[in-house]
């Protein structure tokens, strides 16, 4: 009785663990997806990348902190934030100041609309995906509603082709960069540019 | 063994409270009519409104379920009817609401099952 009693608690125990982590890896190949062939500093599964379940358009660096430590590493080139890098340099980054490039951009077409539709309305969900787009001051990740559960409902013309475009703000905030090498000597300072979108929306575009 | 069970029902009560998904949206929402309406982003101006139809009475934690009561909203929030657009409560129905001195679009929140 008592084994089988402890069988079914582990069971009860260890099966919830499966399917976070099921959640966890999904999510992760979703994001090497729409992020392959970026120069962005941060890797999709860094802690750094935000995502939250709203129907609100989010970026990788909207909720970057006005100060934060990158690791460098030699070799490859490749940066992250682990501290655990004995070979890698340090670049602290703090923030200087935030500006509006534009109160509404157009920051490309949504993803989850292919091409051109004759559609009467398109149902946004209140879950979030991510998607990469280019700016002027480099790649930009932003996040948007994908199908499923709660959402919204936009209406379109039918008689008109018709395809969902995402636009925000495009803010870019600038950083003074502290480098030190790996034995924590200072090496030099130099300033870096992030872009981000912030309060996106779906806009209905015509052909 | 009996106060083996009574923990492990306690670990186990504990995980069921984790496994609650009731999420809340980090949008504004806010009821009318018993409906509930996400505030978007998508800006609107004041030339498209047509008249000041009620305000967020009261402030809830939750998502609300009673008219005026907004989540995420202050109270005293000015809710509009945008012209040419009838608040039908249908699946498009949508309401201008007044945030920080800027106008935005609310659209009915939906559940697609």
């Amino acid at each position: 009785m008592k084994k089988i009693y402890l069988s079914i608690l582990c069971t009860i125990l260890v099966l919830p663990l499966f399917f976070l982590s099921q959640t966890v890896a999904l999510g992760a190949q979703e994001d090497v997806e729409l992020n392959l062939n970026t120069t962005s500093p941060f890797k999709a599964n860094t802690v750094l990348e935000t995502k939250e379940i709203d129907g609100k358009v989010l970026t990788t660096y909207e909720n970057l902190p006005d100060e934060f430590t990158l690791s460098v590493d030699q070799e490859t080139g490749e940066q992250g934030i682990s501290p655990l890098c004995a070979s890698c340099n340090q670049k602290v980054y703090t923030k200087i100041n935030t500006w509006t490039e534009s109160s509404d951009y157009n920051f490309g077409w949504h993803p989850g609309f292919k091409d051109y539709n004759r559609a009467s309305g398109y149902w946004f969900s209140t879950s979030t995906t991510s998607f990469g787009v280019s700016v002027s001051y480099g790649f930009l990740s932003v996040s948007i509603s994908s199908a499923g559960g709660n959402g919204y409902y936009v209406n379109a013309d039918y008689n008109r082709w018709s395809r969902p475009a995402v636009y925000g703000k495009y803010l870019v905030t600038k950083y003074k960069v502290d480098e030190y090498n790996p034995a924590g000597i200072y090496l030099k300072t130099y300033y870096e540019n992030f872009p981000s979108a912030q309060d996106t929306y779906v806009k209905i575009l015509y052909k | 063994m009996r106060k083996l069970m009574v923990f492990s029902l306690f670990i186990v009560f504990v995980f069921l409270s984790g496994c609650n998904d009731n999420k809340n949206l980090s949008e504004p929402v806010f009821n009318w009519d018993g409906y509930n309406y996400i505030v978007t982003n998508e800006p609107i101006s004041k030339d498209e409104l047509e008249e000041k139809i009620g305000e967020i009475t009261l402030k809830t934690k939750e998502l609300p379920n009673n008219h005026e009561e907004g989540y995420r909203l202050n109270e005293g929030t000015n809710l509009y009817k945008i012209k040419d657009k009838e608040i039908t409560n249908n699946i498009d129905s949508v309401i201008a609401i007044e945030i920080e001195g800027e106008y935005k679009v609310a659209r009915i929140l939906n559940e697609i099952k």
